[in-house]
């Protein structure tokens, strides 16, 4: 018993202190990067899926600037249509009794 | 601290919380580091693997099992991290520059008889070294130091026995048993 009070008081000075605030920050620090990483890990996969996503729908997007290459009267046409279309939606909206 | 307060800690850093978690740490931070420094005989080396263990231990919290002793499970990651760095030949790289820093930091000289007794434990196998760091400093049961390491009962006691006579026998003390 004596011997192992003397190993133990010998290795007493090895005990760090019993709070120790810029360890503690460190490990905080390192945990955090840790999330990012892992956070950006998971990620990954939804913003390769939204890559091969957009990649298949290149030929919609396509003809879509092709429509709007189109001649500034049919744009303007489709515009007031939709205009009056909105129009007499939100006017029938307000009309008493309309549910 | 209390078994009942580790686990509300624990089930709170389970579910997320970082602050839980920071709460853990700074309750075993001492315990691991302690246990690490004698592992490793370098300060600043057993700190660094200390801040992986933790977080190595948060990203394998799902894992812990409750009732269990939290602290002892630490020390267990702990070990096990401080051998993958041992064997890791970046880590020991790093390790050398480490120590280099070391020197200067370490601020109390040690006395003669605590150097002998650093360079004794370094010359220990290392899973007899940890079973000493645990056992004989620490103050753990061979059982529970068992199941830290993840070694047989037998095992510990083996090398608890022929770790302290070589630690005493480099002290020159009585190391009969």
């Amino acid at each position: 018993m004596v011997d192992e009070a003397r190993l133990q008081a010998l290795w007493a000075p090895d005990e760090p202190p019993a709070r120790d605030p810029a360890f503690e920050l460190a490990v905080m620090q390192r945990l955090l990067r840790r999330r990012l990483w892992l956070d950006f890990a998971a990620l990954t996969p939804i913003v390769l899926g939204a890559g091969i996503v957009l990649w298949t729908l290149t030929p919609l997007l396509g003809s879509f600037d092709q429509f709007a290459a189109a001649d500034s009267e049919t744009l303007v046409g489709l515009a007031v249509s939709l205009g009056i279309a909105l129009v007499v939606f939100f006017v029938d909206m307000m009309r008493p009794g309309s549910g | 601290m209390s078994v009942s307060l580790d686990d509300a800690l624990i089930a709170q850093a389970q579910a997320g919380s970082s602050q839980a978690f920071s709460r853990l740490v700074a309750q075993h931070q001492q315990s691991v580091r302690a246990f690490l420094r004698r592992l490793a005989g370098n300060w600043p080396e057993a700190d660094d693997v200390a801040q992986q263990a933790f977080v190595a231990a948060w990203t394998h919290l799902a894992r812990f099992e409750r009732g269990r002793n939290f602290r002892l499970w630490l020390c267990g990651v702990a070990y096990r991290k401080f051998l993958a760095a041992r064997r890791s030949h970046w880590r020991r790289r790093r390790r050398e520059e480490v120590a280099a820093e070391g020197h200067e930091t370490i601020a109390s000289p040690d006395s003669d008889d605590r150097l002998d007794l650093r360079k004794a434990m370094q010359a220990l196998p290392e899973e007899q070294r940890a079973a000493v760091a645990l056992c004989l400093a620490a103050g753990y049961s061979h059982a529970e130091a068992a199941d830290a390491l993840g070694i047989p009962l037998g095992t510990v006691k083996s090398h608890v026995l022929r770790g302290r006579a070589t630690l005493l026998a480099a002290l020159g003390g009585d190391h009969g048993g």
